[in-house]
């Protein structure tokens, strides 16, 4: 409802706590503390990798599904024009989804993406909706970690055909084409060849479903090589549902093959294309429903980097057009004869594409799902406008600084390096995002002394130092000197600062930056200068390091993405620059308490905890509040472990213990520990975001912070000024958890208490920012901005059935506030607007939608002072104070918050005034109107009272533009103008006030004299 | 190379089985819960009291129904009246805070929305003799707490998903999908606070809508309500 608009506060929803002793017998969860809500910042301005896209015309609106690499599902019902998330229960990285023919509602989802990237991540099976997404229900295939197509037989819809290629890191028999008969409650294995072999595509012909095509591929990644390719691979081909298979070789290259992509025209069947990685690869064609093939002429973009590029798509309605997305977007006019990539006005769509829908409807209309998001084209590919809708972009890390508002750092996956304020007015919006560095990105750390020089990289270590202030960016990557082995960065370099006690020549302070091969180096000097401080710190295994021989399998592929032996974690002691712990991809964890000088491998001590030898050591968190207490991340998937590991010492690093949970899910990225509680954590992980509240004995999966419950979270960091928690997740962007304070006074509460009524933070007068704001064209998605207001916080230890009423009483105990709260179980957060109560407005007329209805929920904000709090839950009273304080910086001194109120008081008492006048008059004119025979006085008096009540109150509306306008309108107008506004009226401006107050007491004395 | 034809490596996979029993059995516990069909299938018509709480302002209103003919919602807000009228082939509403000034017809597509609220029994009483069927859609997780969800397609075609309590068995969550310009959103609400009343029946006398609560303060089962109520004057 309209009114609701006007409403200055919002109440919000809550939950409930406990302490440590508790646990045991408490159910915690996330729901408990659901207040505390991230907000979601983007960008959708990048975006991120797309994997799947379908699509079905529902009712004339063109419906759409996008599976994300790492953002779950997106759905649409207006053709992109705006997306919701539609699957943020589950597992987020999405190989393939299909959409029952004819029917919007039936929809599966196949988990885990099979664009096997280095940085790819893993499914846990099939999922339907029958709902058009609102429920899903898991289907099987949970170790199948990664699903390339979904097929629906046209000719009986029960029949499902799923393509596994299986996991990437290990063998497994769970790959190989899947088939269900009775929509997906059962599975039976079709076609399987070996361990290493999975299924990568599937074609079903679209009149004989009996017939079917699929596409073998054996694939292997370890940390340090890729290989696609191998014996097992190979095109089959079955008759007769999938109950015998023959493998077709005709006319296809001898020897190895790798991963092939197969589709057949279905204006003309028969017609088979398919790009087949070989040693030399090709396009091919068949005649004969693939029992027989020849090759094609094919530019390099129609056969590059096959386990990255595995869609080729024909026009539902030309039997001649085809389309190739790969790095570029090629389409072919004569059946795949020839090829074109050639794009006129619009935009380039960003490069490396996995998916594409061509509307059967209307050809003409495409959406392509790129590396950076979602393109659509309404003239079949010649030109292309991005979808600026969808935020899933894939960020690897994430730093803050420390400027008001703080700004938030990070590096995206193949789409740069980029900075943002962390709340903006009008909402963070793709506008406030800028890049600063290009390539993939990873790291960006701004200088701890100077926020104008931020460092960032792109892959392989190629770091840069951006001058904000010149605009101009400067390479610095470390050079390889005289005693150097050849330098080893890993994909994704760690780059670090540290803060030092050194002093520079000019007496201005110094910090550390550090960047790591297998050496770490260190610059004092903005990265002008590096120095060596360490021996090489891997493992240096030269079995590790063959990747410009060997890497890519059958079509090479060296890009740093498998560069091994190399340090992929850094971290400087908080408080003691001396000490440096460096982790390694090979599993070396390495301490220097000398800045280097001496390093001491202390990684034996976390494999004695039962962690796999030689894991990959994610992250290593240095406790700011004990120096002996650290915690360390390990992640082993690269060797098909998807486990969770995380260990804790309390002796700076010299024994370990194991912290495990059932509720873990996932591989371990980040562990992060509470700057002021030090028994609140946070771990990140491949599928979630997990809080422990006692120092890592217990842990809860975060799943009512608004985020998607396996969240794949890299990175997180604390900004010590407003204690928020900023979150990196690898495909949902950046989200922010304002103030962790109300986590750390849960932590420390006795939760068997009915209710709890916390400090209440003192309140320094402010408002959010209100401009400039972005164009509201380029908006994009736009994040929630930071509440600037007075928050408190209650913890209920049961669900209140009555409303939780909240007082606020001023200095002379006198109650200026009446509102109400949420109710839920657990920990409760209601802004107070700073407002008092709104007045009394004088009834009757016409009052919608103007001033008048607006100033009856308004009021004047309260000056500076001591506040009293109370809150009213379940028949007991609890009591707190809060102090509001000036703001002098801003001009919000005491005196003129003080006058402000002072003026909107006097309009507040106006306001009632009138009301009670209007009361009478309304009163006395009921009266008259009773008599039945009106004589005189009486007849005059009430045609009098009646006429002066038309001076004071707007009886019609003419038209929307245009209101009746009478003395109530002005007050209201001014008054609502003073309660809204954030300075006083000047002594001059202040004199309209007195204007109305005069004219109220002439209609006073005018009422006056009527009634007697 | 070895031939690798191709051994049909069935897996007897994990069996799903969404079947109606399943359904049925957490049905019956439900209506068990709330009273027993015996005392719903009596209920004919029925009058409720209560307010709709909106950020500290309450609106009283009154609804009254007679089962599967009519429902009339009548409230007032600042001189404000807010009427909402529904029948098995016609509906009106009157809302001047959303700018209807006067009561009048409502679409084709929101009496359709709206024609199963008719039922005045719960929705679960004898479903299948009124022509609803249901899913069982598993388990879920809501608030912190574990549901059974099934999913009922009304004979209006009108598909609602409820969340039972495990434990109670009682309707926690109701999502349905509200259609606009062909688009299709989804709204949810959330049953609290059950309440045995007089006629032996149990009812949540608060819907949390999201924004707004409608809080019941008087049941009123079986009253006398006169059928000219439904019918827009």
């Amino acid at each position: 409802m309209y009114m609701y608009r006007y409403l200055k506060y919002k109440l919000s929803l809550a939950a409930f706590f406990l302490v440590m002793i508790t646990w045991a017998q408490t159910a915690i969860n996330s729901s408990h503390f659901q207040v505390m809500g991230a907000r979601a910042l983007g960008p959708s301005t990048m975006s991120g990798r797309i994997t799947s896209i379908e699509g079905i015309t529902v009712a004339g609106q063109v419906n759409l599904y996008v599976g994300t690499a790492g953002g779950g599902i997106w759905k649409s019902q207006n053709g992109g024009q705006s997306f919701n998330p539609v699957f943020d229960k589950y597992c987020q990285s999405i190989g393939a989804l299909a959409v029952e023919p004819g029917n919007a509602k039936v929809v599966y989802a196949g988990t885990g993406e099979s664009n096997t990237r280095n940085s790819v991540s893993i499914g846990d099976g099939l999922y339907k909706t029958t709902d058009g997404g609102n429920n899903w229900q898991k289907m099987g295939l949970d170790s199948t970690e990664r699903i390339s197509k979904i097929l629906i037989d046209p000719s009986d819809k029960k029949n499902i055909y799923v393509a596994a290629p299986g996991p990437l890191w290990k063998s497994s028999s769970h790959r190989g084409l899947y088939k269900s008969t009775d929509g997906g409650k059962t599975w039976n294995k079709l076609l399987y060849v070996n361990e290493e072999t999975g299924c990568a595509d599937i074609a079903l012909h679209p009149q004989k479903s009996n017939i079917i095509l699929a596409s073998f591929w054996q694939f292997r990644r370890k940390p340090y090589a890729f290989n696609s390719g191998g014996p097992g691979s190979g095109l089959f081909k079955s008759t007769d549902g999938g109950k015998t298979w023959h493998k077709l070789t005709r006319g296809l290259p001898e020897g190895d093959l790798g991963r092939m992509v197969i589709t057949i025209n279905p204006s003309q069947p028969s017609e088979v294309l398919a790009i087949v990685e070989a040693k030399i690869p090709g396009l091919y064609l068949s005649l004969d429903e693939g029992e027989t093939w020849k090759k094609l002429a094919a530019t390099e973009n129609i056969t590059a980097r096959p386990f990255y590029f595995s869609t080729l798509v024909y026009d539902p309605g030309d039997p001649k057009r085809v389309y190739r997305p790969a790095f570029d977007f090629a389409y072919s006019i004569d059946g795949g004869y020839s090829w074109s990539n050639t794009t006129i006005g619009g935009v380039q769509p960003h490069a490396d594409h996995h998916a594409l829908w061509v509307n059967p409807n209307n050809t003409e209309m495409m959406f392509l799902g790129t590396d950076g998001g979602v393109y659509q084209s309404l003239n079949k590919g010649s030109s292309w406008q991005f979808l600026n809708n969808l935020p899933v972009g894939q960020f690897y890390h994430v730093s803050v600084d420390n400027q008001l508002p703080y700004k938030i750092y990070g590096g995206l996956q193949d789409n740069y390096s980029w900075i943002a304020p962390n709340t903006a007015p009008g909402g963070v919006s793709s506008a406030d995002w800028r890049i600063i560095g290009g390539g993939d990105g990873f790291w960006v750390q701004p200088s701890p002394v100077n926020p104008k020089i931020v460092f960032s990289e792109s892959q392989g270590g190629e770091i840069t130092r951006a001058d904000l202030a010149t605009g101009l960016s400067f390479g610095i990557k470390p050079k390889k000197l005289p005693g150097d082995d050849e330098h080893r960065f890993n994909w994704n370099t760690p780059i670090v600062t540290g803060s030092s006690v050194k002093k520079g020549v000019n007496g201005k302070p110094l910090y550390n930056l550090y960047i790591a091969s297998q050496y770490l180096f260190k610059s004092t000097d903005d990265g002008r200068n590096w120095e060596r401080i360490s021996p090489d710190l891997t493992t240096n295994n030269k079995a590790k390091q063959q990747q410009s021989e060997s890497s890519g399998g059958i079509t090479g592929d060296n890009t740093s993405a498998e560069n091994h032996c190399t340090i992929f974690t850094v971290v400087q002691h908080p408080k003691n620059e001396h000490i440096i712990w460096v982790g390694t991809d090979d599993g070396n964890l390495q301490y220097t308490g000398d800045a280097g000088k001496t390093w001491q491998n202390k990684a034996s001590g976390i494999w004695q905890t039962g962690v796999p030898e030689n894991s990959w050591i994610s992250s290593i968190e240095i406790s700011s509040l004990n120096p002996k207490r650290m915690y360390v991340t390990l992640d082993n998937h690269m060797y098909g472990d998807n486990n969770t590991y995380l260990v804790v010492s309390y002796d700076a690093g010299n024994t370990w213990k194991r912290l495990v949970s059932t509720e873990f899910t996932g591989f371990a990225h980040i562990v992060r520990e509470d700057i002021v509680n030090d028994k609140l954590l946070f771990l990140g992980t491949e599928m979630g975001l997990f809080i422990s509240l006692d120092g890592g004995n217990q842990w809860m999966r975060s799943k009512y912070q608004n985020m998607p419950w396996y969240n794949l979270v890299r990175d997180i960091k604390i900004q010590p000024q407003t204690n928020d928690l900023v979150i990196a997740s690898h495909g949902r962007g950046i989200y922010v958890i304002d103030n962790l304070q109300p986590l750390r006074d849960l932590v420390k509460s006795d939760v068997n208490k009915e209710a709890i009524l916390y400090p209440i933070q003192s309140f320094t007068y402010d408002f959010a920012a209100q401009l400039p704001i972005a164009p509201p064209n380029l908006a994009g998605w736009v994040g929630e901005n930071k509440v600037v207001s007075p928050v408190i916080y209650y913890y209920l230890k049961q669900r209140s059935n009555d409303a939780v009423k909240i007082e606020i009483y001023d200095a002379d105990n006198k109650k200026i506030k009446d509102f109400n709260g949420s109710g839920l179980k657990g920990l409760n957060k209601v802004y107070w607007g700073l407002n008092t109560n709104p007045p009394k407005v004088a009834l009757g007329g016409f009052t919608t939608g103007s001033s008048v209805q607006y100033a009856s929920f308004i009021s004047p904000k309260v000056p500076v002072g001591k506040y009293k709090v109370v809150i009213k839950a379940d028949g007991k009273l609890y009591e707190e104070f809060i102090h509001i304080k000036a703001n002098t910086e801003k001009g919000f001194t005491a005196q003129s918050i003080g006058l402000l109120y002072k003026q909107g008081m006097r309009l507040h008492g106006l306001q009632e005034k009138l009301a009670v006048l209007v009361d009478t008059l309304d009163k006395t004119i009921a009266l008259l109107n009773k008599i039945e025979k009106k004589e005189e006085p009486n007849k005059t008096k009430l045609e009098k009272l009646t006429e002066l009540r038309k001076e004071i109150i707007e009886m019609n509306r003419t038209s929307i533009f245009f209101d009746e306008f009478k003395f109530r309108r002005r007050v209201s107008d001014l008054y609502v103008s003073v309660a809204t506004a954030i300075e006083p009226l000047s002594a001059r401006q202040e004199k309209s006030i007195r204007v109305l107050e005069n004219e109220f007491e002439l209609f006073k004395e005018k009422a006056g004299a009527l009634l007697k | 190379m070895k031939k690798i034809f191709l051994s049909m490596m069935v897996f007897g996979a994990t069996a799903f089985t969404l079947s109606a029993q399943t359904a049925d059995e957490i049905i019956e516990k439900y209506i068990t819960a709330i009273g027993g069909a015996d005392k719903w299938t009596k209920v004919q018509s029925i009058k409720v009291e209560g307010q709709v709480e909106v950020q500290g302002l309450a609106i009283p209103y009154t609804m009254q129904g007679l089962q599967l003919k009519g429902m009339r919602v009548d409230a007032e807000f600042q001189g404000n009246i807010i009427i909402d009228i529904v029948t098995p082939t016609n509906g009106w509403s009157q809302n001047p805070l959303a700018g209807k000034n006067t009561l009048s017809p409502i679409t084709e597509e929101e009496l359709k929305s709206k024609v199963d609220d008719l039922d005045i029994q719960d929705a679960f009483i004898e479903y299948q003799t009124k022509g609803s069927a249901v899913e069982f859609l598993g388990k879920d997780e809501e608030d912190g707490n574990e549901y059974f969800k099934i999913k009922m397609t009304s004979k209006n075609n009108n598909e609602k998903t409820y969340f039972f309590d495990t434990k109670t068995y009682l309707i926690y969550k109701i999502e349905s999908v509200v259609k606009q310009q062909g688009q299709e959103m989804k709204t949810a609400v959330k049953y609290l606070d059950y309440q045995l009343i007089d006629f032996g029946i149990k009812m949540p006398f608060k819907t949390d809508q999201g924004m707004m609560m409608m809080v019941i303060k008087k049941v009123t089962i079986n009253p006398v309500v006169d059928e000219s109520i439904f019918i827009a004057k």
